[in-house]
Order: structure tokens, then C-alpha cells, then sequence
């Protein structure tokens, strides 16, 4: 992996890592959902050890190779101050509540105030109603969902993690999103993507990162 | 008046010369291990007298004659089984040179960090200021006592520099000419003490001839070996020449150099000429050479190379570890002082950190500028010692230049001068500093000479410059020059980071006895019915002190988070049924840190955070996981207040 070095950063063998935080209360069910997305085209061999805690996953989006890192936080009250730190550099955040509590969705709008407030516009969001298999005890409108996503400038999804529905959707329209968002930054930087403070993090953009750290996940071709 | 004190009418004086004269009977009688025990019998027997009768004398009465007669007794008796153990060719004493009587001072030092230094001459310095580094700044003592006293006290840079040379030594490689030399001799006069003490008093004549005979031997080995030496300095001299003129052919056809450049060369000359000399070297270059992306056979490489106290890149590691410690030094003793405003955490609560990971940068109040005013220098050195505050340092100062005195009359193999104690003294340009601005600035200073090394390392080693080499190369290079610098750079850390540690020790105390559902464990993953459920993660978390590269201790950190996340899973009754998430992490994590106190890890941390080259993925993700919780129990008494009846 990573072959090449800075010669290939002109050309067009760029790998893009990307970090993308997944928010939301407890009991909604983010980790099954990302679980079951790293775990439906492979199998669960691949997932790292932390389990649902730490994912990563490796994509190919248009030739455009992808390395996505998916962190869960805590979503319970108690560590709630201390959700800054795991949001710092994200590209992407993943805000789930449940379709059939108000209250979850609520903690949503309060992440989206965070989340703005802390990255700008610079992060991409996505507003998350799992468990659609349970549309008989919906208790949040899709319409009322769906405008307030536009009304922040995010996207809505509707999931389900036990029915594996919207899910893969749902990851690639993202990356798709992080992707535009990279590469427009990246013209506005003009073309050195790698220099800027945030790269020594390793999100951002970077020409073919160093692969030396253990990065398990799953390998898409 | 020593009374009898055995009721067999014998006085104890008597009693152990009798069992002293029946070991020297087995030893001319040649029963060496009879005598041997017999020696030891009688300093036993000794001993145990002494002992009694202080137990129930006054300091006054103490050491009447007889008992003085009875320690001289001891001594030789003492003496006299070592040379009789010698005979025997007993193993365990070959440690102890002719020359040294000090059999009972355990010599091979502890392993690093910072063993107490050896040398006597020096020994003083650090050995009266142990008293003085303590406990204050490490805060939490009762968590890792072991890891305070492994911590204090540093040693002097000098005395450093020995403890560099000792890690060296380790892998034993061939001797020079004059030191076989020097070991040779060392036997024969070992040989020529057994010969001797077997000697009658009357043959005097023998004796003489023996002592001639020993010294005309010595002497042959000594100029025998020193021929020896100098042909092969001859040699090695022309080889260098040669070498050296190859790696300017290579390295720059200007005459001009920058001293960047001239440093490259020199080391690469310097590494040439190694390879002259070892085979696997020679090989592992030429295989890295058409193979430069192989990362397994370039870490082994270069740890094979750092393994090798005379290769010139693990001197030149060894060069830059000197120098930092020679900066921090000075820093870590005199904060020793500064960091008496204790009353910090008073004065400053500390806010509730909302974002980053530098959630201390407003935190810590720069020091006050009286405080700091105490430590410049103003005067020549002798009298220095008089604008320092009271305290420690204070001590620490004066116990100096004593020593250096001492020091001076002996046969000091140091130059000592006045000016020596100017090195004790921080450095002017970090005393306008802010503990906190002082940290920044030494971390730079690190980094800075990080990133010297490893370019100096990659060019001369003719290495790829891509990141893959880059970050293992630094990896590899870690290894050794934190190996003696991570513990005297946490001591900087705990400056800044002590109080934080302490509060959250008084809060781990409150907590202490909490059901782990406090801290938001779910009852699922916390067994009743098992001892300690979690306790292997929190010895893996202990491995992480003893570690002494960034990178390894990271790694340790997401082999903590891993390992609880599978006794979690283990224990959960139902398999599968509920994923681990962050919920479930970060409160386990929480409940452990607090269980076993772990409040040490902030400095830790930090520290790891500022010194890795690249925080990706798991590792990112494990610091952030370590962050949340120690910070989440350093406010645990203002986030969930203790219920009254607790």
C-alpha cells in the first residue's frame, strides 16, 4: 500500500483520509449502524478490535482511493463536555437519532449548533432517522426532519440498522460530499494540501500517508 | 565494661576468636569450603553479639573496647572468606576487583531510567540531594510510588553521560588490545592474593619473590598490548583517511560546505568505516539498496545498528541526548522550587477544558515574577547560593560546591571549577518563562533536535526520504534517545501538569470505593461475581511507564482500550447483542483509570501527544479515548457530586 511519495503528488495517486464522528444518543443505535456498515461486505474479521468504538474502512470512489475513519463518542450525558476533543479535525459527522423519540432528535439539533459552532461549514453533516422499521411508532415527522437538515445545511437519511436499509447510501453520498469539500479546499489553498497545520493529524488530505501506523478495516476494491 | 555475656563463662570476644582460629586451621589445611563457612560462622556469630548488646546499651556504653576488637575481628574474618571464596572460584564474587573491599554495595546498577550513579567521587552531589526532589511535583506518590522513585533524583549531566556510557556497554563486543590486557592482569593478581594469604608469616623471602614476579608480569602485559593497540590505530587511522576522502568525493564537489553538510559527512565516513568492519552491515545496505521500501528490513536494520554501542548513528543519538538532558537538567531541579507556589490549584481553579488538547494553555499562571527573580544569577558562584529562596534548592546548591571541593583535593578525574556550578543554573532565556512556556519551549527544543537527527540519519545512511522511512526511522531513533530522557522529561511535564494530577489523586480517593456504575458502567460488562474483572487492562496500562518511545506507548494505550473491550465483551451474557461503543469504552476506561489511580497518565499523555510524529487512526483515537476519561474524573466531583449519605 502507499506506494509512491512526493513525486505521485501531482498526479492523481492521492489517497484522501478522512475522519467522521458519529453523534447521537445512546439507545438510537449509531454503533449497529456503523457496525453493520462495516460489516455487511465483509466480514467481521476485518472490523478492528475496539469494535463499534473505532472503525475504519478503506473505499475506491471513482478511482479516488478513500481512507475513512469512523469514531463513535460517548453520546451519554455525563461525558457530554468533553465531546470537543473527539470532533477536532473531522471532514464528516453522522448526527442519528430515533424516529421514534422526539427527545433523541432534539439531541441532534444540539450537536448541529456544536459541531457549526466549533468546525464552520467546512464539516459535512449528516442527519441520520434510524430505525425505520419502526415507522408505526414515529414520533418525528420526516418533514419536520428534513427541513431542519436543509435549514443547517445538512443532508437527511432515513436507516435502518436491523433491516440494513439506507446505510450504504448513506457512507457513500458522504465520502462523495467530503471529497468535493477536500478538493475545493484544496484549490483554495493552492495545491498544498499537505503543509497546512491540520495535516499532521492525518485528516485532510495527504499524499499517500505514511501506512506504518496499524490501520485495520476492511479493504474495498 | 563489657560484661560476659554467654553463660558457657566464655566472653563473646573469646568465643569468636576461637571460632575464627578453627576456620583459619581448615584454611592451611587447604578444606577451603569448611573454612569458608567457618569465616562466615564466626562474623555471623559476631554480628548477632553486637547487635544484642546495642539493643540494650546506651549510645555511650556502646563500642567498648571489646566490641571493637569484635568488629576487627568480623573485618578480617570477612577478608579472609573472601579470598578463601576466591579459591574456591565461587562466580558470584568474580564482580568484585582485588582492589575494592566494598563486597556488600550490590554493583550491577538497576536498569534505567537513571540508575544511582556509581561513581564515588561524584556520588555526594546526588546522592545527599536524593532527599530532595521528592514527592511535591509527582504528585501522586501513593499511585506509582515506583515510577517517583525511578523519577528522582536526576543525575548531574556528567554523571549522565556515564549512565549513557553504561547503557552502551550492554552488548558485549570485542576487547581492545589493552583492555584484555587489563582483564589478564587483573587475574594474575587475583592468583598472586591466594598464593599470598597462603603464605606463613615467616617466608618473607617467597613473598618478595612472588610480589616481583607478579609486577614484571603486568608490566609485559601492558606493552605487549600497547604495541598491539598502536598498529591497529595505525591501520584503522589510514582506513579513515581513505573513507573519508570517498565520502567527500560523494557527498559535495564544492569546496564549500555548510556545517549541516559537513556533518553528513563526517558521519558518513564515520559509518563507512563501520562498515568495513562488520559484514551485516556491509549486506543490509546493499539489500536496502535495491529494496528501499522495505520497512521490516530497514526497522531491523536500524535496530541492529542501535544495538551497537560504536556505530556512529547510535553516537550521534547518544550526542543529542546529552545535550537535552543538559538543557532539562537545569529546568527540572529549579522547578523543583517554583513549583512550591502550590497553592496554584488555589489560586487558579482550573476551568473546565472545553476544547483541544492543550486544555491547560490558560490554566497555569506564569510564574510569579519575585519567585523567578530569586534564580538569576547576579553574583559569581560561591556566593549564589545566598539569593536563592529557602528550601531544597537551596540545599541542593550548597551540597554542590561542597562536593565539588571534595572533589578537587582527591584525584578527581573531573575538572571542576566554579563555573561547573553555572550549568546547575537554568539557562537565562528560560527563566523569564512560565513553567508552562518553558515546557513549550523545551518540547520545540526536542522536536528540533529530532528532526536534526533524523535528516542527519536519512541522508548519511543514503536512506528513500519518504514518509513510510521517515516515520519508522524516527520510530527506531526513538527508541534509544528517550530511553534515559523520558523520565526526566515527564518530571518537566509534572511542572506543568502536577497539580491537575494531584486533584484528580484527591478525587480518585473520594470515588475510590464506588460501585463502577457510578461512572456509567453498565451492570452487563461489570460481573459480580469475578475479582477484579478489569484488572489485566490496568496492568497493561502499567507497561506504558516502563515504555520510553511515543510510538510504543501509544500502542499500549490501544492495546488497553482493545483488551477492554474484549473482557467486556466476554463478560456480557449475551454475545453480540449489544455492541461496544464509545458509551461503553470511555466509562470502563473511566472506571479503571479511577480504580487503580492511575491520575499519572495526564503527564504522560501530554507527553505522548507532543512527541508523536503522526496521531492517525487508532492511536488518535485511543489519546482522545485516555483525554476524555482523565479529564472526565479530574471534574468528577463537580459533574456528579457525591450523594450525602456516601
Amino acid at each position: 500500500m502507499a506506494a509512491g511519495g512526493a513525486a505521485a503528488a501531482a498526479g492523481a495517486s492521492r489517497t484522501y483520509s478522512f475522519k467522521v464522528v458519529l453523534l447521537g444518543e445512546g439507545c438510537v443505535g449509531k454503533t449497529s449502524l456503523v457496525l453493520r456498515y462495516c460489516e455487511n461486505k465483509f466480514n467481521d474479521k476485518h472490523i478492528t478490535t475496539l469494535q463499534a468504538s473505532f472503525l475504519t474502512k478503506k473505499l475506491n470512489i471513482g478511482g479516488k482511493r478513500v481512507n475513512l475513519a469512523i469514531w463513535d463518542t460517548a453520546g451519554q450525558e455525563r461525558f457530554h463536555a468533553l465531546g470537543p476533543i473527539y470532533y477536532r479535525d473531522s471532514n464528516g459527522a453522522i448526527l442519528v437519532y430515533d424516529i421514534t423519540d422526539e427527545d433523541s432528535f432534539q439531541k441532534v439539533k444540539n450537536w448541529v449548533k456544536e459541531l457549526r459552532k466549533m468546525l464552520g461549514n467546512e464539516i459535512c453533516l449528516c442527519i441520520v432517522g434510524n430505525k425505520v422499521d419502526l415507522e408505526k411508532e414515529r414520533h418525528v415527522s420526516i418533514q419536520e426532519a428534513e427541513a431542519y437538515a436543509e435549514s443547517v445545511g445538512a443532508k437527511h437519511y432515513h436507516t435502518s440498522a436491523k433491516q440494513n436499509k439506507g446505510i450504504e447510501e448513506l457512507f457513500l453520498d458522504l465520502c462523495k460530499r467530503m471529497i468535493e469539500t477536500a478538493q475545493v479546499d484544496e484549490r483554495a489553498k493552492g495545491n498544498g494540501p499537505s503543509q497546512s497545520g491540520a495535516a499532521r493529524r492525518g485528516v485532510q488530505i495527504v499524499d499517500d500517508e505514511p501506512q506504518a501506523q496499524s490501520v485495520g478495516g476492511c479493504c474495498s476494491g | 565494661m563489657a560484661s560476659p555475656v554467654g553463660d558457657g563463662g566464655l566472653r563473646p570476644l573469646q568465643k569468636a576468636m576461637k571460632l575464627a582460629n578453627r576456620a583459619i586451621e581448615l584454611d592451611t589445611g587447604n578444606q577451603h569450603k569448611e573454612a569458608y563457612m567457618e569465616y562466615l560462622k564466626s562474623v555471623s556469630y559476631i554480628s548477632h553479639c553486637l547487635l544484642e548488646e546495642a539493643e540494650q546499651k546506651a549510645d555511650s556504653e556502646l563500642l567498648a573496647s571489646d566490641s571493637q576488637k569484635l568488629l576487627k575481628l568480623a573485618g578480617q574474618c570477612l577478608e579472609r572468606a573472601r579470598t578463601t571464596a576466591e579459591k574456591l572460584g565461587t562466580t558470584n564474587l568474580d564482580n568484585v576487583s582485588p582492589a575494592t573491599h566494598i563486597s556488600n554495595v550490590p554493583d550491577p546498577p538497576p536498569p534505567p531510567p537513571l540508575p544511582p550513579p556509581k561513581n564515588s567521587s561524584v556520588d555526594p552531589v546526588v546522592s545527599k540531594s536524593s532527599h530532595f526532589p521528592r514527592g511535591r511535583s509527582f504528585g501522586h506518590r501513593r499511585a506509582c510510588s515506583d515510577e517517583v522513585q525511578k523519577l528522582g533524583p536526576f543525575p548531574t549531566p556528567e554523571i549522565f553521560q556515564k549512565l549513557q556510557a553504561n547503557e552502551a556497554r550492554k552488548p558485549k563486543k570485542a576487547l581492545t588490545p589493552l583492555e584484555e590486557a587489563s582483564l589478564q592482569n587483573q587475574k594474575l593478581r587475583a592468583s598472586y592474593e591466594a598464593r599470598l594469604s597462603r603464605l606463613n608469616p615467616n617466608q618473607a623471602s617467597q613473598k618478595t619473590s612472588l610480589t616481583l614476579s607478579l609486577q614484571r608480569q603486568i608490566m609485559e602485559n601492558v606493552v605487549i598490548a600497547k604495541a598491539k593497540e598502536a598498529a591497529l590505530q595505525r591501520k584503522a587511522q589510514e582506513r579513515r583517511i581513505r573513507l573519508q576522502e570517498e565520502s567527500y568525493r560523494l557527498f559535495s564537489k564544492s569546496s564549500k560546505l555548510t556545517k549541516e553538510e559537513e556533518e553528513q559527512r563526517a558521519l558518513h565516513s564515520a559509518i563507512l568505516e563501520f562498515d568495513h568492519d562488520h559484514e551485516w552491515s556491509r549486506t543490509c545496505r546493499i539489500q536496502l539498496k535495491s529494496n528501499p521500501k522495505d520497512t521490516d528490513l530497514f526497522s531491523s536494520f536500524m535496530y541492529q545498528i542501535l544495538s551497537y554501542s560504536d556505530h556512529p548513528i547510535t553516537q550521534l543519538v547518544g550526542r543529542y541526548q546529552y545535550q537535552i538532558y543538559e538543557r532539562l537538567y537545569p529546568i527540572i531541579i529549579m522547578n523543583e522550587d517554583s513549583h512550591q507556589t502550590e497553592n496554584f490549584s488555589k489560586l487558579y481553579p482550573s476551568s473546565f477544558p472545553t476544547e483541544g488538547f492543550h486544555l491547560l494553555d490558560t490554566d497555569v499562571p506564569p510564574l510569579k515574577s519575585s519567585l523567578s527573580l530569586q534564580f538569576i544569577p547576579s553574583s559569581p558562584a560561591p556566593s549564589l547560593t545566598h539569593s536563592f529562596s529557602l528550601g531544597e534548592k537551596f540545599e541542593f546548591h550548597e551540597l554542590s560546591v561542597g562536593s565539588h571541593k571534595q572533589s578537587e583535593h582527591g584525584e578527581s578525574e573531573i575538572e571542576t571549577s566554579f563555573e561547573d556550578l553555572e550549568d546547575f543554573l537554568p539557562p537565562k532565556d528560560m527563566l523569564r518563562l512560565s513553567p508552562q512556556e518553558r515546557l513549550r519551549a523545551m518540547v520545540k527544543e526536542i522536536c528540533n533536535a529530532r528532526d536534526e537527527m533524523l535528516s542527519l540519519v536519512i541522508v548519511s545512511l543514503d536512506l528513500s526520504d519518504v514518509p513510510d522511512i521517515r516515520s519508522l526511522c524516527i520510530v527506531c531513533l526513538d527508541e534509544s534517545f528517550f530511553s534515559l530522557l523520558w523520565s526526566p522529561i515527564i518530571a518537566l511535564y509534572r511542572q506543568v501538569y502536577g497539580h491537575r494530577e494531584e486533584s484528580m489523586l484527591k478525587n480518585m480517593d473520594l470515588y475510590a470505593s464506588c460501585h463502577p456504575s457510578v461512572v456509567g458502567v453498565s451492570t452487563t460488562f461489570y460481573p459480580d461475581d469475578i475479582k477484579e474483572p478489569y484488572k489485566p487492562v490496568a496492568d497493561e496500562l502499567d507497561r506504558l511507564i516502563d515504555l520510553h518511545n511515543p510510538q510504543r506507548k501509544i500502542e499500549c494505550v490501544v492495546a488497553a482500550l482493545r483488551l477492554i473491550v474484549n473482557l467486556a465483551e466476554k463478560y456480557s451474557p449475551k454475545h453480540s447483542s449489544s455492541p461496544i461503543g464509545a458509551d461503553d469504552l470511555l466509562a470502563l476506561l473511566v472506571y479503571i483509570l479511577l480504580r487503580y489511580r492511575m491520575s499519572h497518565l495526564v503527564s504522560e499523555c501530554a507527553a505522548i501527544e507532543d512527541f508523536l510524529m503522526y496521531i492517525l487512526g487508532e492511536d488518535g483515537y485511543g489519546l482522545v479515548s485516555m483525554y476524555t476519561a482523565l479529564s472526565y474524573l479530574e471534574h468528577l466531583h463537580i459533574r456528579f457530586p457525591l450523594p450525602e449519605n456516601e
